[in-house]
């Protein structure tokens, strides 16, 4: 009896979690009809699984993360100028590539750049492609090797949780129409029409738009700070870093803010609420042991002769 | 309530694992590297493009074990470089009967695609990607990194081969 009933159950569940997975399809058909786009889709509904899967796995495609990033980082350089000093851009991107490896995401479409801005201000911005920037104002709030590495893995961190990607999916409601549009493209390349590509055209300029609003703009939501940073602490640990250092630097930025009073401008606009973030990573490292493994003498010692006079 | 875990978690598995040995792969980042073990560090044996193909051999913690289809080397690549190439029927605008495309067909032709429409986007806007191109020359050696991690005693376990 027992046995029966354990079975019904399995098979009551398996028809529930089919249907589940149906009915998902049907609804993004119906969204698709709702927006007036992706005739071709729905025309071909059972021959079109994969549109569908890569619209239902809610990421963009590597390559599209990443030029849409170029575009974006276009547009930062032309806000700010480099900062031009070769040896503090080389030591930036040899721990910064350092820790990306180390990151839940080291492989990326064109890998991890960095770059140092020539900015009094506070600001770090990270494309969906992996360009990174921090200004010289953001690099003076880190006092050794530790904390620097703790600024670039937040900012590494932002590009592995796909944070870029995710304001792109978010301009237009869940956007799926924008995905679709882009999906669409994808699938006119192939076949070669050329007539997409003003369109198209239309579709990479929405989405710049949305990153470069969320990184020079708003900045990205209190949660994906906080995810940013709990990942930068475990590349921290994995690498042997004091996870403290992130703490620190949070607290300098707490204090500036302090001192800059209410005018919220660069990075006091898009990383809100320090105080906030660092319970959060407290929290994180209540039962952290202290276990760092980084000779601090020869960390500092290259941490000064490149970033010492930043 | 278990057993409907169970179903789910099974389901979830048949879509997460369904790459089996022999599937065909293709390469979807930039450039990377097929290594002779499953690590950043191991030997180099040869540098692989977007969209070439591959054979899924094994997986052993984030690492691929593939076979290069037109060499036929066989050595390691990083899961996120590389992607299975499914083959699914479409109906391609301009044309009028339904044909088999490949997921490598649409990422390749997205490139292209891309490139084209990052350049007309950059002719009507006046988008200067002099600095960006710079920047994006800026690779470091892994042996650079190796140097930087062993000479202030950092932690070297993410740089050994995965098991």
């Amino acid at each position: 009896m027992e046995r029966r009933s354990a079975q019904r159950r399995r098979v009551l569940a398996l028809a529930a979690v089919t249907g589940f997975l149906f009915a998902g399809c049907a609804a993004i058909v119906e969204e698709f009809r709702a927006f007036g786009i992706g005739d071709q889709f729905v025309a071909n509904y059972d021959s079109s699984r994969m549109a569908i899967q890569a619209i239902e796995a809610d990421t963009l495609p590597d390559d599209d993360e990443y030029f849409a990033g170029r575009l974006a980082a276009a547009q930062i350089l032309d806000t700010y100028d480099p900062y031009g000093d070769p040896e503090a851009n080389r030591y930036i991107n040899l721990l910064g590539q350092t820790l990306a490896l180390a990151s839940d995401r080291p492989v990326i479409f064109s890998g991890y750049r960095f770059m140092i801005l020539d900015s009094d201000e506070i600001n770090g911005l990270a494309t969906p492609g992996g360009h990174i920037f921090v200004t010289r104002g953001l690099l003076r709030l880190a006092e050794n090797e530790d904390e620097v590495a703790a600024i670039l893995a937040h900012e590494i961190s932002h590009v592995a949780y796909r944070h870029g990607a995710e304001a792109i999916m978010e301009t237009r409601g869940r956007n799926l129409a924008l995905r679709a549009e882009a999906l669409n493209y994808r699938v006119a390349a192939v076949g070669l029409d050329s007539s997409a590509i003003g369109r198209a055209t239309t579709v990479l300029e929405e989405r710049v738009q949305s990153v470069v609003n969320r990184l020079l703009g708003d900045g990205y939501s209190q949660e994906a700070e906080v995810e940013a940073d709990l990942g930068a602490i475990q590349i921290l640990l994995k690498l042997g870093y004091d996870p403290h250092a992130m703490i620190r630097v949070l607290e300098r930025l707490e204090e500036s803010e302090r001192l800059a009073g209410r005018e919220k401008k660069g990075f006091h606009k898009t990383h809100p609420n320090p105080g906030r973030r660092i319970r959060e990573i407290n929290r994180r490292l209540t039962n952290y042991g202290g276990l760092t493994t980084v000779d601090t003498q020869i960390a500092s010692r290259r941490y000064r002769s490149s970033l010492g006079n930043i | 309530m278990r057993t409907v875990l169970l179903v789910t978690l099974m389901l979830v598995a048949l879509f997460v694992f369904a790459v089996d040995a022999g599937d065909p792969l293709f390469v979807q980042v930039r450039d990377t590297e097929l290594r002779s073990g499953p690590g950043f560090l191991s030997p180099i044996q040869d540098r692989l493009g977007f969209g070439q193909e591959l054979e899924y051999v094994a997986e052993r913690s984030g690492w691929m074990q593939v076979m290069v289809t037109e060499t036929g080397v066989t050595g390691w690549v990083h899961a996120a470089a590389a992607k299975e190439n499914r083959a699914t029927q479409m109906q391609l605008q301009g044309e009028q009967t339904a044909r088999t495309v490949t997921s490598r067909e649409v990422a390749l032709a997205g490139r292209g695609f891309s490139e084209n429409i990052e350049g007309e986007y950059g002719n009507q806007n006046r988008v200067d990607f002099s600095r960006v191109d710079e920047l994006e020359t800026r690779r470091v050696d892994p042996e650079e990194i190796v140097s930087f991690v062993t000479e202030a005693s950092l932690r070297e376990d993410f740089l050994k081969e995965a098991e």
